[in-house]
């Protein structure tokens, strides 16, 4: 089982925006902190503060002080945005996400069907013209550079919601107003968080120590090789549905480490054989008792 | 053909072949981008999750267009090369060593078809090599309808007879093929594991049946086509499994009028091996006893005598002189 259950980290820059999500989610705040809330449903809430150096900031501290960083969690920065072409309320998801002031760009895995999508570019100010066909933010840079140093690339992912167009100007984006735009939004963030738990919890499962490694490895004193052996025969029982046979030899008595591993070793030889081709030429072998072969071992 | 989003290359944007490519790809996103490098060579990629939904990249190629072609690859043994104007493929193999070689699955289209060609005919003049292999890196016909592959390479080939165009697939587009006049240098290879083994690993390939069916059509219009049975992977019925596989292949198809048949087992690069396992911990067939040399990794339960026996039995179906070994 995994020590941490989290599967998505939810970032967003301001309260009125975690707000939603914190009913939406049943997210309690962690350790008095008003700026980092979690649930048992596997979602993590960070509130950063608005602008780039505030989510930097933030998501650094957050690591550096928390728990160290995992790999195997995925990241969602849900905001609001301008857009010169898009209506107040529509949502998208970025696929380019460029910093205004350098120029420079990232590309978010298209992973997520079914939505919007976009290029959204992060401004230092609130960028009031809009003069190209993106969303206007503060924030999705900054958070995607921070974050895809903390989770798998393809799962750091960024929502805007359209809260100001050339024609409904900031003046009108109000704490009621944003409450409002995630209302109606909220079904689509659920389903996209959803999703997003769907894709982290299968990475985890994939990268988990199988149950039966952590059981020997606390039986067992094993050097760090022999943890990467035995982790590795682990799978490969499992991958071969041996389990039964992982688990007799398990429970069996071994002098050491290494006796353990090389009686995992000649199960799995010996059920390779089993599979292996064989002509008539080796069943005469082996019905003579014959037919041993060298056989190098890939764990 | 669906792509989760179309990135294109700035340089490219504007020209005629891909601005047809995305007419043909309809209502997509699409992405511009400097190079395709800051997309596939990314770190930090996972190949199983992209291949979920994977992006096609449209992108100009630089630097070697035309390659020397592994030792043992193809039906010239030695002295040939290889081009691939695309990277990664539609299909889902779970042995397919394209899963251990790149960060990413999305699939890279280069759209400087004449460049390559350009440098075919350089090759060609320079090294006298007059063997082309397409689909190295990719299914040459499976993305047909988008890349255009055909319209391009068939008639540069028509025009230079003294060059052969091997074209590799595992697909059952050759619609575009049959618009053609059968070309006598231009061979299409479908490669072919047993039923039991295409159900297990090979996913979104069109069955055996029909693929069969293509080739006959192609072999009806006249053109050259080839079978590799590749790869072989031991198992204990892999021989009654390629029995039954080579009475279908050649009841199908006409054996006298086959290009070349071959045989090619299993094998990886160890580091591709490696990246596959930890991508894949779950698949049986990378977690089998395998055996090391010279930075390949091969099956412990295969070998030289297995693969002598399914010559044996391919040989009665099939003249020797048609037959080589994959390397």
């Amino acid at each position: 089982m995994l020590d941490d259950p989290v599967l998505i980290n939810l970032v967003v820059a301001h309260g009125l925006e975690a707000k939603p999500l914190i009913a939406l989610f049943d997210l309690q705040p962690k350790e008095d902190s008003d700026k980092v809330y979690v649930s048992n449903s596997g979602v993590r809430l960070i509130v950063t503060g608005m602008g780039r150096e505030n989510v930097e900031y933030s998501l650094a501290k957050w690591v550096e002080t928390k728990l160290t960083a995992r790999q195997d969690t995925a990241w969602l920065n849900v905001g609001i945005a301008g857009h010169r072409n898009l209506d107040v309320g529509d949502t998208l998801i970025a696929n380019k996400i460029i910093s205004g002031p350098d120029n420079e760009s990232v590309f978010p895995t298209p992973i997520i069907g079914g939505l919007r999508t976009s290029t959204v570019i992060t401004m230092d100010h609130p960028e009031l013209n809009y003069p190209e066909d993106a969303a206007y933010d503060m924030e999705a840079f900054a958070f995607w550079r921070s974050a895809v140093a903390l989770g798998p690339l393809d799962l750091v992912q960024s929502y805007k919601i359209v809260s100001d167009n050339p024609e409904s100007s900031t003046d009108k984006v109000t704490p009621i107003f944003i409450a409002e735009l995630f209302d109606s939004a909220i079904r689509e963030i659920e389903h996209l968080v959803l999703q997003l738990k769907m894709l982290a919890e299968k990475q985890q499962s994939l990268v988990s120590d199988p149950p039966a490694f952590l059981n020997a490895k606390a039986s067992y004193r094993l050097s760090v090789t022999q943890e990467i052996q035995l982790r590795r025969l682990c799978h490969r029982f499992y991958a071969l549905q041996m389990v039964d046979s992982l688990e007799v030899i398990l429970s069996a008595s071994h002098r050491d480490s290494r006796a353990l591993i090389d009686a995992l070793h000649a199960e799995l030889g010996h059920a390779d054989e089993n599979s292996a081709w064989v002509g008539r030429e080796d069943l005469s072998q082996l019905e003579a008792g014959e037919g041993q072969t060298e056989r190098d071992q890939a764990s | 053909m669906n792509f989760s989003s179309v990135y294109i290359e700035e340089e490219i944007a504007e020209t005629e072949r891909v601005t047809d490519i995305l007419e043909r790809l309809g209502d997509i996103p699409k992405i511009r981008i400097e190079r395709y490098g800051e997309i596939f060579n990314r770190a930090g990629q996972n190949f199983r999750l992209q291949k979920q939904a994977p992006a096609l990249i449209l992108a100009k190629k630089h630097g070697k267009k035309v390659l020397p072609a592994p030792e043992g690859y193809g039906f010239e043994q030695g002295g040939g090369f290889y081009f691939s104007h695309m990277l990664n493929c539609l299909y889902d193999c779970r042995y397919c060593f394209l899963q251990g070689m790149y960060r990413s699955a999305h699939y890279i289209l280069f759209t400087n078809y004449e460049d390559f060609m350009h440098d075919i005919l350089g090759q060609s003049a320079q090294a006298g090599g007059n063997v082309f292999y397409s689909g190295y890196d990719c299914d040459s016909l499976a993305m047909e309808p988008v890349s255009g592959f055909c319209d391009s390479f068939i008639p540069f080939f028509a025009s230079r007879s003294d060059m052969t165009l091997e074209i590799r697939t595992k697909s059952t587009q050759v619609r575009k093929l049959l618009e053609f006049d059968p070309l006598p240098n231009c061979v299409v290879a479908m490669s072919f594991t047993p039923e039991a083994a295409a159900k297990r690993w090979e996913h979104r390939v069109p069955a055996i049946t029909k693929r069969l069916q293509a080739m006959r059509k192609l072999q009806q219009a006249g053109w050259p086509v080839a079978i590799r049975f590749e790869p072989v992977i031991a198992e204990p019925e892999v021989e009654n499994n390629y029995e039954r596989l080579f009475q279908q292949v050649f009841a199908t198809l006409d054996g006298e009028l086959l290009h070349s048949v071959s045989l090619g087992e299993f094998r990886l690069p160890t580091g591709f091996h490696k990246k596959m396992v930890k991508l894949y911990p779950e698949e049986g067939l990378l977690a089998r006893e395998t055996i090391s040399s010279d930075g390949m990794v091969s099956l412990a339960g295969g070998g030289e005598r297995m693969m002598l026996a399914l010559e044996s039995r391919l040989l009665t179906h099939v003249n020797g002189s048609r037959y080589y070994r994959c390397g």
